[in-house]
This record gives structure tokens, C-alpha cells and sequence, in this order.
């Protein structure tokens, strides 16, 4: 006789962020790869863990959008809409000069500049 | 209708648009649809003996307020053309019903769009920090006010 059992898959693992939890639930038909909500939390944990009080929100269009101060002073803005692509722009806000613009970079880019 | 460089729009800012760490709008508090920014003429509103506080009605209960000049907004332009996302933009007077729901009809006369006339699908990044960062005045929205001391 054989037994016949049925395993569920696993369902995706969710983030222990709520807001990267609600940009992972998308916007009308616009709902982003696992691999975008993947990056989106390594970003967020990151900035957790590195930036001072940082600020991270989803945006009316649904992009996750980060507002960081880094511990050098400077303010890094990033958003990283449902389709992954990932714009950063590192500002001198006492100069009023955007010291660096990546219009399309990815998370591990990103975090190497929390540092 | 062009708008002056020296007029003043409002663009009511939502809880989750505003940076309590800074004390200003976030970048997304200067999205709307993709190519139009929907905002309030400050000069119009007040001329009326209104408050831009009561335009705060269905969604916007409870929002702040970021003042910008119409010229703000075309350096905020130039800025995002320097640094390589150049688009040709207008600011004028659209009082027509379907930029202006319901609960806003009776300020219709006073409502502007910000418009991305050629260039990109929407307004860059660089265009949204100098916004963000440059301005005539904000307000928090209610949420981040100061308690009211007893």
C-alpha cells in the first residue's frame, strides 16, 4: 500500500518589516518579485542597523522609499520601485551639493554606503 | 494659464510623506500621477478669506502643507536637467473637473498642475530631494505637531 501524503509548499517568507511587508503587497497589478522584496529587506535591516533614525515609508505609486542619514552627515535618499530598480542619491545637505546619483544600482551597492 | 514665477502653491503633505527626523517633506510627498503634480494656489485660496487648512478635507485630513514658489519648481527642474534628467515642464491653472474631486469642486478656480510636458515618465528623483530640501515653508502635518502645553 503506499501512502501518499501531500506536503504544502512553504509559504514565501515574509518580512519581519511591516512596511517592507506592505510594499511586498504590491499596488493594484504592480506587486514586486520575491527577489525585490528580498533586497528591499536587506536595505531596510541594513539602514536599521547603520544609519541614524532612519525612515522608511511606501510611496502613493507603491516604490519603498528610504530617507537615511548616514553617520558622516550626509542625507542618502533611495527608492526602490515594485519593478526593482533601485535610484540613490547621496546629498551635501550643508553644501546643497548631490555628491553622488546611481539611477539604477542594486541593494548590495547601497548598503556598501551606510558604511 | 502660465503661473508667475513669484506665486506660491501648496502641496499638502500626508503622514508617511513627512521626515520627523528633519522636520520636511520626504520625496514622495512631490508624487501624484507619473507626469502632473497636483497643487494649490496660495494667493487664490487666501484671497477668498479661506485658510489652506480647510482644503484639507477626505484624504488629506490631518496633512501639512509645503509652499513652494512656481519658481522653486523650475529650479528644481534645472537641478534635475544638471545632473542628467532634463524634461520640459509647465505650471498653470487647470481648474478643469478631472483634476479636481468632489470634495475640492468649490476651489476648483485655484487649482494647479505641475506637468511634465516632454521628458521622462515621471519626475525624477533629483527634481523631488530639491523639493524636498527647498522651499518657502512647511508645515508638519497634524500627526508630528508639538502636543499643545496645558
Amino acid at each position: 500500500m503506499v501512502n501518499l501524503t501531500y506536503d504544502p509548499p512553504a509559504p514565501p517568507k515574509r518580512s519581519e518589516s511591516p512596511v517592507v511587508e506592505e510594499f511586498a503587497d504590491g499596488l493594484d497589478n504592480a506587486r514586486p518579485s520575491p527577489e525585490t522584496v528580498g533586497a528591499a529587506s536587506r536595505i531596510a535591516e541594513a539602514a536599521c542597523a547603520k544609519t541614524v533614525q532612519p525612515e522608511i515609508s511606501v510611496d502613493i505609486d507603491g516604490a519603498l522609499s528610504f530617507d537615511l542619514r548616514l553617520a558622516n552627515g550626509l542625507l542618502l535618499i533611495a527608492e526602490l520601485d515594485a519593478d526593482g530598480t533601485l535610484e540613490v542619491l547621496l546629498i551635501d545637505d550643508e553644501r546643497d551639493e548631490i555628491i553622488k546619483r546611481l539611477p539604477d544600482t542594486d541593494d548590495a551597492t547601497l548598503i556598501a554606503l551606510f558604511e | 494659464m502660465p503661473l508667475p514665477n513669484d506665486d506660491i502653491l501648496c502641496r499638502f503633505i500626508r503622514d508617511n510623506d513627512w521626515s520627523a527626523r528633519d522636520n520636511r517633506p520626504k520625496t514622495g510627498a512631490f508624487k501624484y500621477k507619473n507626469r502632473e503634480l497636483s497643487v494649490w494656489h496660495k494667493e487664490r485660496i487666501e484671497s477668498k478669506g479661506v485658510d489652506l487648512k480647510q482644503l484639507r478635507l477626505a484624504e488629506l485630513s490631518g496633512s501639512g502643507q509645503a509652499l513652494h514658489s512656481v519658481e522653486q519648481y523650475f529650479e528644481a527642474r534645472q537641478v534635475a536637467e544638471e545632473n542628467g534628467d532634463g524634461f520640459e515642464m509647465r505650471v498653470e491653472f487647470r481648474p478643469e473637473d478631472e483634476y479636481v474631486s468632489e470634495a475640492w469642486r468649490q476651489w476648483r478656480y485655484a487649482h494647479a498642475q505641475v506637468e511634465i510636458v516632454e521628458g521622462p515618465e515621471k519626475f525624477p528623483l533629483v527634481f523631488r530631494a530639491y523639493l524636498a530640501r527647498r522651499y518657502q515653508s512647511v508645515i508638519p502635518p497634524d500627526k508630528y505637531l508639538p502636543e499643545p502645553s496645558a
